[in-house]
């Protein structure tokens, strides 16, 4: 199945780039056009011919020779037009990126001799945040750079006299002249439009990005735009808004757990500041761990996935936290019922030379369960809270040498003794990133990163007590490297390694259940290059090779065909007793048919060498347990093939897209029926492997303009496993398997102070298992019988949520400290989505408990209003 | 009575939840007559019984129909005991009263209905000892003043349908008198080792194991041994039925039955131990 869809990739492939040769050739230079008006001045006939032509040229004033002209062909191609305005062919034509380049020929002999390279970053005006993405233009030339993760552009070009441009969605762009010379840095500053009642200016580059650029299968969200968008509690949620993303599934109401095509939820790498986030739940997954006051941008790869990630087979959530504010002293607070208290607060360290930045939110239900404690003794000592604290510097030591140390620390605390039970779990990441300039051309990045998720069950009225701990620790050092080689070409390259430590689960009080703890390495090589290959075609093909090498000291069990032990060896410390490399090739390629549209292709095969294990029914579970590939576990291996149609409409202010995947799945993992996963040693001889796929198509249609924003998207998409053992080895649906998705998000600018927001949702049922029958056993009168899995749905899910912001008149410290209020109400029709359906005891009387045998549906949240008060200074 | 699903609700009520019947009834078909087996043999000289049955609707609103005329005998290898179906009750065979079993054998049940043969073995583990009276009146085993009687001094002692954490699993029958309605009150619970998270969470949801008790009533305490496919069946058992519908239901699954020839429940063999003791003041008010 794989070497067919290989062979047909590489047939497209070639298809694309005959056809994107072949069409190369006789684009708009052949055009026939037919003029209303044929005299005039030069300037005043070439703006003729590119309105009919439904075109642009760009020129410099060296062209623009005095005197009035007469063109007399009534209907010809633009060429013989050109031709005739400039006869002696002193001026040459050519097509880039759908405008047509006119220059001297002169200038090109002149200036092919002496280039220059013009580089710098690109930041906010207001704080100094790199702003990733966005690009800087020179209009002449028709050529530009996107900025790096790291807000650095750099764009080698002949000298000469030129316009630069730079813009980024959400900005103003900033237009300066420049006269080349010699190599030259640049920083620019741009400055946020976002709050600016007019229609936001958004310039031409940045409304055919969505053409133009590579990009595919790829989302980048701003912290405005999720902050405009309803949340669960008036909690802006990185995650919960990443679930409004076509492609993108969740299962249970309000997790933060997601699936993207078809990918199960470990399949996700989440990246804070380059370090892994393992767990990126609070409160159950009604929250995640971004609090989005500490982040600066959100960047969701579906598929396309750049050589430089590797790791997890399914999708990168790259998030980026806030450096701090260059310029002054500033900073948000917040209050609210479900979200708790949080304050962020971002200054200079030497001005100009750096910045921090420090976050820290905590929820207070502690009052409440008191309140509660009072009138019911039982809930005395119930205590449900988490914290996050994120904080970040930067100090940049010259031109070419910058330092980023940055760091999370979470932690949720679940103290129920009415269960007796406590639960705790937590992330710590850290991040030191050193950015050095080589030249202005190479770019490098070195980075160490330390990631631990960690948590602890603890049960003490066990009769055996029970402190119960599972963690996964990363320790990870990257050095990768951009090198601009000239306007068209880049070249990517890097290498990294991983150490990973595996606690899977210890019992400090009785060890016969302690899974084996391992480590492992894990190391990645990667190359990449981006090139324009004519004026239409931008290709991006790159490698990376993986190595995953288990190591001792571990015991591991081998298992017989039947899944029972067979053996125990005993590895000592540092012995690598398994190995697995992957070649995981990525490709991607643009093909612009107008400037009004444009279609991509990509593909990637990914390899994943950690599995998180879970036999839950629902997307969040405290106990997930991490776990490597090695001698019983292969590798998790997907090739992914994605086809988009990209066009803008309305003035190229609506982004319209159509994208195809199809995802190929070896190595999925499941799980026999009742797998024990914690306190079993033998937790790998419950697991079962298979093959899986996926496949479906998403619309989207997405306004980044004006008062009113947002988008509608549909997705149709399918996931289906296949793993032998299971279902008798038949195909089922994933339990994340929702045929269908809509979605609708809207951000309306009603006033200077208000501004509204509203979500609708909705998805088919996500695949349920029915009893076919059922047996009396025990005194339990409906044992369930079960035939098929996922074979019958839930019903299906929709919601509405609203939202509005509202900045008030008001203004604390003498007018130093800004107030709004953000209200939400979360499924405002307070409809009851199905969470689970179980044929089970009949619940529904409460406290009057009775025997009866019925159908349960389970829904969490009816409708929440909520309300949050915010503080910015 | 108190029922700490109660608890568990205002908890989810305080996240919005709620659980509600709903009608499914469309998903009952027709049955296939599976055979159910639930049977078992113990180190008690007494009649050992097995209940036959055949599969019900998946939501049943009838007890399931009883299979009569089956030949049944559980044998060691060396003796075998026949089992013969009781007069009154259709389904419910009986061997004589000079049966118990011994600790380290291997049992098998064999039935025999409409020419198709049922077997299934089960291994005879030993039980382990009591733990300490006093312990079944600790946590997480709950005691509080029973509320639903005007007379004073009398206690609610409930048990959670599962107790985790125990080196081996166990099944405990517990029997006292009820004086506040006159008859004997009888619990059973099982002791699990390791934990499931959904059974910890929803341990006391539904109709919880409960005695009541006063100071000087007596207990009648059995505790029962499980073979490892015995536990893993009614791990399984209470996964499907009392611990469905939480935050971490599993994955739905057969139970892992010791029935041959697509039958399903269970046969078990159990040593079984048991003790009375008198419920003192101070296991009341700790």
């Amino acid at each position: 199945m794989t070497d067919i869809y290989k062979t047909l990739f590489s047939s497209l492939c070639l298809c694309f780039t005959l056809i994107a040769g072949t069409m190369a050739q006789d684009t708009l230079l052949d055009k026939e056009i037919t003029l209303n008006k044929h005299t005039g001045s030069v300037e005043q006939l070439l703006k003729e011919i590119s309105e009919r032509g439904s075109f642009n040229f760009t020129y410099s004033n060296q062209i623009l020779i005095a005197g009035e002209f007469t063109l007399t062909g009534q209907k010809q191609s633009v060429r013989a037009y050109l031709d005739e305005l400039f006869p002696n062919g002193t001026v040459e034509y050519y097509v880039k990126s759908q405008r047509i380049i006119l220059r001297y020929r002169g200038d090109k002999k002149q200036n092919t001799e002496l280039k220059h390279t013009i580089s710098g970053y690109l930041r906010d005006a207001a704080n100094g945040e790199a702003l990733l993405g966005a690009n800087f233009w020179i209009a002449e030339l028709s050529t530009g750079a996107s900025a790096n993760a790291y807000g650095f552009y750099s764009l080698t070009v002949p000298q000469g006299n030129y316009t630069l441009q730079s813009s980024f969605i959400g900005y103003t762009t900033v237009t300066k002249k420049l006269q080349l010379t010699q190599d030259i840095k640049i920083d620019i500053e741009l400055s946020s439009s976002i709050t600016e009642l007019e229609t936001i200016e958004i310039s031409d580059i940045e409304l055919e990005e969505h053409i133009t650029s590579k990009a595919m299968s790829t989302h980048t969200l701003s912290v405005a735009t999720i902050e405009n968008m309803p949340s669960i509690g008036s909690n802006p949620d990185i995650i919960k808004s990443i679930q409004l993303l076509p492609g993108v599934t969740t299962i249970g109401e309000g997790s933060t757990g997601f699936f993207v095509r078809g990918g199960g939820r470990d399949q996700n790498l989440i990246l804070l500041d380059q370090a892994p986030v393992y767990n990126p739940s609070h409160f159950l997954g009604f929250l995640s761990v971004f609090n989005t006051d500490a982040i600066n941008s959100t960047t969701l790869y579906k598929g396309g996935i750049p050589a430089r990630y590797g790791g997890r087979a399914s999708s990168v959530l790259d998030v980026r936290m806030k450096e701090g504010n260059t310029k002054a002293l500033s900073g948000e607070a917040g209050i609210s019922l479900v979200g708790g208290a949080k304050l962020t607060l971002g200054a200079p360290l030497r001005k100009g030379k750096g910045s921090f930045m420090v976050s820290a939110r905590r929820t207070y239900a502690e009052p409440l369960f008191w309140a509660i404690g009072r009138v019911e003794p039982l809930f005395k000592g119930t205590r449900v809270f988490f914290y996050d604290f994120n904080a970040k510097a930067n100090y940049k030591i010259n031109d070419k040498n910058t330092v980023f140390v940055s760091g999370y620390f979470g932690q949720d605390v679940n103290k129920l003794p009415i269960l007796d039970f406590e639960v705790n779990w937590g992330n710590q990441t850290g991040t030191v990133r050193w950015n050095h300039l080589f030249n202005n051309k190479l770019f490098s990045n070195l980075t160490f990163t330390y990631s631990r998720y960690r948590y602890k069950l603890d049960i003490p009225a066990a009769q055996i007590p029970v402190g119960w701990e599972s963690s996964i620790r990363d320790i990870n050092l990257s050095a990768d490297f951009s090198y601009f080689v000239n306007p068209g070409t880049t070249l990517d390259f890097g290498v990294s390694t991983i150490l990973h430590r595996f606690d899977p689960g210890s019992n400090a009080f009785d060890e016969q259940f302690n899974v084996p703890n391992s480590r492992a390495w894990e190391h990645g090589l990667f190359v990449s290059l981006e090139k324009e290959i004519g004026p239409s075609l931008l290709l991006e093909a790159g490698v990376r090779w993986s190595l995953f090498q288990n190591v001792g000291e571990t015991t591991v069990f081998e298992f017989d065909q039947s899944f029972t032990l067979s053996d125990t060896v005993r590895y000592r410390s540092g012995e690598i007793y398994n190995c697995y490399n992957n070649l995981e090739p990525r490709v991607s390629a643009r093909y612009v048919l107008d400037k009004k549209q444009s279609i991509k292709l990509s593909y990637n095969r990914m390899a994943q060498y950690l599995h998180m294990l879970a036999n839950s029914t629902l997307s969040f579970t405290a106990f997930d347990v991490w776990y490597p590939s090695g001698p019983n576990i292969e590798p998790l291996l997907v090739d992914q093939i994605a086809l988009g149609y990209f066009r803008n409409l309305n003035e190229n202010r609506v982004e319209a897209s159509i994208e195809g995947f199809y995802k190929h799945i070896e190595n999925q993992l499941d799980y026999a029926d009742f797998a024990q996963l914690v306190f079993n040693p033998l937790l790998e001889g419950d697991l079962r492997s298979g093959n899986g796929q996926s496949y479906g198509v998403e619309f989207m249609l997405k306004k980044n303009t004006g008062k009113l924003r947002g988008w509608l998207s549909y997705t149709w998409s399918r996931a289906i496993h296949k793993i032998p053992g299971i279902n008798t080895g038949r195909s089922f649906a994933a339990l994340y398997d929702q045929p269908h998705k809509v979605i609708a998000t809207a951000a309306y600018q009603l006033s200077e102070k208000v501004s509204l927001g509203a979500n609708w949702t909705f998805n088919s049922g996500g695949p349920v298992t029915f009893p076919v029958e059922s047996y009396s056993y025990d005194g339990l009168p409906a044992v369930p019988v079960y035939n098929s899995r996922n074979a019958d749905r839930l019903p299906d899910y929709h919601r509405l949520d609203l939202s509005a912001r509202i900045a008030s008149n008001k203004k604390l410290f003498k007018g130093k400290v800004d107030i709004a209020y953000l209200i939400s109400i979360y499924n405002a029709y307070a409809r009851d989505n199905a969470l689970a359906l179980y044929i089970g005891e009949d619940l529904s009387a409460g406290d009057d408990f009775n025997s009866r045998t019925v159908a349960n549906q389970v829904s969490l949240f009816s409708i929440v209003p909520a309300g949050s008060v915010l503080f910015s200074f | 009575m108190k029922n700490y699903g109660y608890y568990l609700l205002i908890f989810l009520i305080l996240l919005g939840a709620c659980i509600e019947e709903v009608d499914l009834h469309q998903i009952n078909g027709t049955t296939s007559g599976r055979l159910v087996i639930q049977g078992s043999i113990t180190t008690e000289m007494k009649r050992h019984a097995v209940f036959l049955s055949i599969t019900n609707v998946a939501i049943p609103d009838t007890d399931p129909e009883k299979v009569s005329g089956a030949a049944i005998e559980i044998t060691d290898g060396d003796m075998v005991y026949e089992l013969i179906e009781n007069d009154t009750l259709p389904g419910l065979y009986l061997t004589t009263t000079e049966v118990a079993g011994e600790v380290g054998k291997q049992y098998t049940l064999r039935v025999e209905v409409n020419d198709t043969i049922y077997t299934a073995t089960d291994l005879m583990e030993p039980v382990r000892p009591f733990e300490p009276e006093a312990e079944l009146f600790e946590l997480p085993n709950r005691v509080e003043e029973f509320d639903d009687v005007v007379e004073e001094g009398f206690y609610e002692h409930r048990f959670p349908h599962v107790r985790y954490g125990t080196s081996v699993a166990s099944k405990q029958t517990l029997f006292a008198y009820d004086s506040t309605v006159g008859a004997l009150r009888q619990a059973v619970f099982y002791e699990f080792p390791r934990t499931d998270p959904q059974g910890f969470l929803l341990g006391f949801q539904g109709d919880n194991p409960t005695l009541i008790i006063e100071e000087g009533s007596t207990i009648f305490q059995m505790k029962s041994s499980m073979s490892t496919a015995h536990y893993l069946y009614m791990r399984a058992v209470h996964a499907e039925t009392k611990f469905r519908g939480g935050l971490f239901d599993v994955i739905p699954g057969n139970a892992p039955s010791n029935i041959s020839n697509n039958g399903l429940g269970f046969f078990s063999a159990s040593e079984v131990i048991s003790r009375t003791f008198t419920v003192k003041k101070e296991n009341l008010e700790p």
